[in-house]
C-alpha cells in the first residue's frame, strides 16, 4: 500500500516535471505553427451552443472540416425544403469552420442573394411590394454582406470580390454599378485573376455616372492591347461609349456590327 | 509424450547457451513481441474496418452536391483522413488499453517475463505492435483513398478543361492556372505528411494508454481513463485561454490549471493534419519539430510507465 | 557447473500487503531451500502454503520481502537468471489466437532461437509432448491437458537448464500424467534441475531426490526422500508396547524362519510421504492464515 502511494507520487512527480520542460517548447510551437496557418486558433465557446457539444469536441479533436462538411450536408437537405432560415444559420457555422473554404463562402453568399431571394421574389402568396422591396432584398442584402465577411476572412480572394462585384452590377440586385466596377479592381488586384474581370471592370464602370471618360479610355486600352479583348461585350460598350462621349469619328473603332 | 521423441538434447550449458548469454537489450525479443501484438490484434478482425472505411470514401466521391471540383476532391480528403484520424484514436486507445489486463489477466504475462525479457522490452513491444498494427492501417486506408483520390482528380481535371474550352474566351494560361488549383486539391506528396501527423498523434495517444495499463486493474479502467486523458488534452489550452479571460488572471484559475496543463499531453497541436489536407504546405523543419516531440512524449511515458511496472507483482 | 546450487533459496520472506486497511499476509516466512544440480525436487504443501509464491519469487515474478534467492548462482532480480530457467505455471494461460506451434515459436525466438534450430526444435518438444497433430489448432480449441502440455513444451524450447514446473499434473488424466512423470525422469537423465511442486505425492515421491514439505509458508521438513520416508522392499511392523524380549524373540524367529529375509533394524517406525505430510500439516488447518 504503502509502495502504491509511493509510486503514484513518483510518476505524478516525472509527469510535472516532463510538462515543465515541454509546456515552453509546445506554447512556442503552437505559435509557429499557428503563424503558418498550419493550426488553426482553437474555437470559441459560443460555437458549442451553436453546433452542439458532441460536434464541438469533434472540432477540438480535429475534425473540423468533417463537421463543416456534415453541416454542409444539412443545409442542402434546408435548401431542398427552402428552409432559408436554416440554411442561412447552417451556412454561418460552415464559415466560422472553414473560413479558409472560399468556394464555402461564395456557395452560402449564392443562397442568400439568389436562391433565398429568388424564392421570396416569386413567392405569390406574399403581396407584391413585400416581395420586391423588403423580402427579396433583405436576402441580397445578406448575401452581399456574406460576401463582405468573407473577403475580411480572405483579403486576396479574386473570387469573392468578383462575386461580390457581380451582386452590385446585377441589375436584380442591387444595381450599383460604381460600387461593382470597385470590387472588380479589387480582384484584378489579386493574384490569380482570370482576366474576364478585367473587362467586367471596364463594363460597370462604363454604367457608372460620371466614369465614361475613365471607362472609354480603360477599355479603349484593353481593345489595342489585344486581338483577345475584343468580345461582343467590349465592343458595344466601347461603341455605346464613343457615341456618348462624342469621340471623332477617325478615333473609332471598327464595327464589326453595324446597324442595319 | 511419445516414448521415441524424448530426445532432449539439453546437456547442460550445451552450445554455449549459458545464463549470461542473454543480451540486455535485444531489438530481436522486442520485434517478436511487436509481431506477436500485431497478429493478436490482426487475428481480432480488426481489419474489417478497412471495408467500412472503403465503402464510405467511395460513396462521398460519388456524392453528386454543389460542389465545384476543388471542393469536391476537398471533401473525399477530409472525409478520408477525418476517418482515419478517428479509426487510429479509437485503435490506438482501444486495443493498448486490452493488451496489458489481459496479459495480466489470463497470466500470459508469467510465461512471457519468466523467459529472458526485460520489462522495458515487453513494453516496446506491446508499444510497437500497436504502432505496426496501425502503420499499416493506415498505409492500406491510405493507398485506398489516394486511388479514389486519383480518379476523382483525373474526372475534375477532364471537367474543367472541357467546361473552360466551352467558353472560348479564356486564355491557355488561365486554363491551366484553373488546372493546377484542382490539382492542388487531389493527390500530392503534402497528404503524406498529414498521414504521418496522424501516425505521431496515434504514437503518443497509444504510450499513454499503455502507461495508464501499467497501473490499470482492467481494460475498461484503462479504456475509461484514456478517454478522459484524451479529450482534456485537446481541451485543456481552451479552457486555460477561455477562464482566464472570463476570470481575469485569477490565482484560483492558475492553480487549479496549471497542473492540468502540466499531466496532460497537448494533444491539440496535432490538428495540423486539418489544414495539411486542405492544402496548407508544411515545411519540413515543422514536421521535424512535431516528430521530436512525439518520440519525447512516447519515451517519457515509457519510461513512466516501466517506472510503475518494473516492480509489479503478479 | 554442479558446484553452484540451480536454485538457492535464502531467508525468504514474502509479505503481501492487503488493500487499504493495515492487514498482510505472510505467504512465505524465512524460507531457506536448495536444489542442487541435476537433482529434482518437489516441494509439497496444502493450497495457499506459499508454494507458487516461492517459485514466482524464484523467477522473479515477485521481488522478496526479505531474504535472497538465486538461480546457478545469478540474484532472481536479474533477468538473464531466467536464460537458464524453464517455467511452468499453474493453469497456464497462452494467446488463444496462436497455434501450438506458433506458440512455442514465439517462446523460443524470445529465448533467442532463430531460423532452423528454432523450427526444429519447435517441432521436436511438440512431438516430445504429443501435440504434433494439433499443432496448426489455435490455442482457443485446447483442452486443459492440451495447454498443460504446450505449457510443458514452452517451458522446455531453450534447452533450459532448470526447470521449474507449478503443478504439471494439474489437470491431466492418469495416462497424461505418467507421461509427465517419464519426462521428469528423462529430463533427470540429462542433467536438467527440476524444481517442482504437486499435491499428488504418489508421483512426488516417485520422481523427486529431495522434498521440502511446507505449510503456512514455513519449511516444516527437508531432506532426501530415502531419509524422509521408508524404503518400498522393507516391512515395517509397528508394535506398541512391546517388551525387549518379545523383540528378540521375534528376531530370534526370523533369523531361524525368514526363509531368506534380513532382519534390518528395530526402532521407531518411518513414515510415507503421505503420512509424513498429514502428520506435519494437518488434515484441517489447509487454506492459509
Ligand atoms: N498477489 C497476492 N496478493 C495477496 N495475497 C497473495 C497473493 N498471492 C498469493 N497470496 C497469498 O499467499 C498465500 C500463498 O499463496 P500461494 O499461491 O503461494 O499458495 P500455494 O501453495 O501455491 O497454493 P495452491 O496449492 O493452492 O496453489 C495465500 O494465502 C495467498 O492468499
Ligand atoms: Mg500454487
Amino acid at each position: 500500500m504503502k509502495r502504491r502511494i509511493r509510486k503514484t507520487a513518483g510518476a505524478l512527480a516525472m509527469l510535472i516535471v516532463f510538462g515543465l520542460v515541454r509546456t515552453g517548447w509546445e506554447a512556442g510551437l503552437d505559435r509557429r505553427l499557428t503563424e503558418t496557418g498550419l493550426l488553426t486558433p482553437p474555437p470559441t465557446l459560443k460555437l458549442a451552443d451553436q453546433i452542439g457539444y458532441q460536434a464541438f469536441f469533434a472540432v477540438l479533436g480535429g475534425l473540423r472540416p468533417l463537421v463543416a462538411f456534415y453541416t454542409t450536408l444539412h443545409a442542402y437537405d434546408a435548401w431542398e425544403y427552402r428552409e432559408w432560415d436554416t440554411v442561412e444559420r447552417d451556412y454561418n457555422i460552415v464559415n466560422q469552420l472553414t473560413p479558409e473554404d472560399e468556394d464555402a463562402w461564395i456557395i452560402a453568399a449564392w443562397h442568400l442573394h439568389t436562391n433565398a431571394a429568388a424564392s421570396f421574389y416569386i413567392n405569390d402568396a406574399l403581396p407584391q411590394t413585400m416581395r420586391e422591396t423588403v423580402l427579396a432584398r433583405d436576402w441580397v442584402l445578406k448575401g452581399a454582406a456574406k460576401l463582405e465577411e468573407g473577403i475580411r476572412a480572405l483579403p486576396d480572394s479574386w473570387k469573392l470580390h468578383n462575386e461580390l462585384a457581380r451582386v452590385y452590377g446585377d441589375k436584380d440586385k442591387l444595381a450599383d454599378p460604381c460600387r461593382a466596377a470597385e470590387q472588380y479592381r479589387l480582384a484584378m488586384g489579386c493574384e490569380g485573376a482570370l482576366e474576364f474581370v478585367r473587362r467586367f471592370y471596364g463594363y460597370q464602370l462604363a454604367r457608372c455616372p460620371g466614369k465614361e471618360q475613365e471607362a472609354y479610355d480603360y477599355l479603349k486600352g484593353l481593345y489595342d492591347e489585344a486581338e483577345r479583348h475584343h468580345s461582343p461585350s467590349l465592343i458595344i460598350t466601347v461603341k455605346d461609349l464613343e457615341t456618348k462621349l462624342g469621340i471623332p469619328p477617325g478615333q473609332r473603332i471598327p464595327d464589326p456590327y453595324p446597324p442595319r | 509424450m511419445s516414448e521415441t521423441s524424448t530426445t532432449h538434447s539439453g546437456q547442460p550449458s550445451a552450445g554455449g547457451r549459458g545464463p549470461l548469454r542473454a543480451p540486455s537489450f535485444s531489438l530481436g525479443r522486442i520485434w517478436t513481441l511487436a509481431t506477436s501484438t500485431f497478429t493478436q490484434l490482426v487475428r481480432m478482425k480488426t481489419f474489417y474496418f478497412l471495408i467500412v472505411f472503403a465503402l464510405v470514401v467511395v460513396a462521398v466521391g460519388n456524392l453528386d452536391l454543389l460542389y465545384t471540383a476543388e471542393q469536391k476532391l476537398r471533401v473525399i480528403k477530409n472525409t478520408a483522413f477525418g476517418a482515419m484520424s478517428v479509426f487510429s484514436w479509437l485503435f490506438a486507445i482501444a486495443a493498448t488499453a486490452m493488451l496489458l489486463p489481459r496479459d495480466l489477466e489470463d497470466r500470459t504475462l508469467y510465461t512471457i517475463l519468466s523467459k529472458p525479457v526485460p520489462r522495458l522490452e515487453y513494453l516496446l513491444g506491446k508499444l510497437g505492435g500497436v504502432m505496426l498494427t496501425i502503420a499499416i492501417a493506415l498505409l492500406a486506408m491510405q493507398a485506398l483513398f489516394t486511388g479514389v483520390l486519383w480518379v476523382q482528380e483525373k474526372i475534375a481535371l477532364a471537367d474543367a478543361y472541357a467546361d473552360m474550352k466551352a467558353h472560348s474566351n479564356f486564355t491557355e494560361a488561365e486554363i491551366q492556372t484553373r488546372l493546377r488549383m484542382v490539382a492542388e486539391q487531389g493527390v500530392s506528396w503534402g497528404l503524406l505528411s498529414a498521414l504521418w501527423a496522424i501516425f505521431l498523434k496515434a504514437l503518443v495517444v497509444t504510450s499513454f494508454t499503455l502507461l495508464i495499463s501499467t497501473f490499470a486493474s482492467s481494460s475498461l479502467f484503462t479504456i475509461i481513463v484514456g478517454v478522459i486523458v484524451f479529450i482534456i488534452g485537446h481541451f485543456h489550452k481552451m479552457a486555460v485561454s477561455y477562464w482566464s479571460s472570463a476570470l481575469g488572471e485569477g490565482a484560483l484559475a492558475k492553480v487549479f490549471l496549471k497542473p492540468v496543463e502540466l499531466i496532460f499531453p497537448d494533444l491539440r497541436l496535432f490538428n495540423i493534419v486539418e489544414n495539411i489536407v486542405g492544402g496548407q504546405p508544411v515545411a519540413l523543419t515543422a514536421l521535424a519539430e512535431m516528430t521530436g516531440l512525439s518520440v519525447l512524449y512516447a519515451a517519457v511515458y515509457t519510461m513512466i510507465g516501466l517506472y510503475l511496472f518494473i516492480d509489479k507483482e503478479f | 557447473m554442479s558446484d553452484t546450487a540451480a536454485v538457492e533459496v535464502r531467508n525468504l520472506t514474502k509479505v503481501f500487503a492487503l488493500s487499504l486497511r493495515k492487514q498482510y499476509v505472510v505467504a512465505v516466512e524465512d524460507l531457506s531451500l536448495t536444489v542442487n544440480a541435476g537433482e529434482v525436487y518437489g516441494l509439497i504443501g496444502p493450497n495457499g502454503s506459499g508454494k507458487s509464491t516461492t517459485m514466482k519469487v524464484v523467477l522473479g515474478l515477485m521481488a522478496p520481502s526479505k531474504g535472497t534467492t538465486k538461480v546457478f548462482g545469478i540474484d532472481s532480480g536479474d533477468f538473464r537468471s531466467r536464460n537458464a530457467i524453464g517455467f511452468l505455471p499453474e493453469n497456464p494461460y497462452f494467446y488463444r489466437h496462436l497455434t501450438g506451434e506458433e506458440t512455442l515459436r514465439f517462446y523460443g525466438k524470445l529465448c533467442g532461437l532463430r531460423g532452423r534450430d528454432l523450427k526444429e526444435r519447435a517441432a521436436e518438444m511438440l512431438a516430445l509432448v504429443d501435440l504434433e497433430g494439433a499443432k496448426d489448432r489455435r490455442l482457443a480449441g485446447y483442452s486443459k491437458g492440451m495447454l498443460q502440455r504446450i505449457g510443458l513444451a514452452q517451458a522446455l524450447i531453450q534447452r533450459p537448464r532448470l526447470v521449474v514446473l507449478d503443478e504439471p499434473t494439474a489437470g491431466v488424466d492418469p495416462i497424461g500424467s505418467r507421461k509427465i512423470r517419464d519426462l521428469i525422469l528423462k529430463l533427470k537423465e540429462d542433467g536438467i534441475s527440476v524444481f517442482l511442486c504437486s499435491h499428488l505425492l504418489e508421483q512426488v515421491q516417485e520422481v523427486c531426490d529431495r522434498v521440502g514439505i511446507i505449510a503456512h509458508g514455513r519449511m516444516r521438513r527437508e531432506g532426501r526422500l530415502h531419509d524422509l520416508i521408508a524404503v518400498e522392499d522393507q516391512t515395517e511392523i509397528v508394535l506398541e508396547g512391546a517388551s525387549p524380549e518379545l523383540l528378540a524373540r521375534v528376531r530370534e524367529l526370523v533369523e531361524k524362519e525368514g526363509g531368506g529375509a534380513v532382519w534390518r533394524r528395530s526402532g521407531h517406525p518411518r513414515t510415507t510421504l503421505e503420512r509424513l505430510f498429514l502428520d506435519l500439516v494437518g488434515t484441517k488447518e489447509n487454506e492459509g492464515k
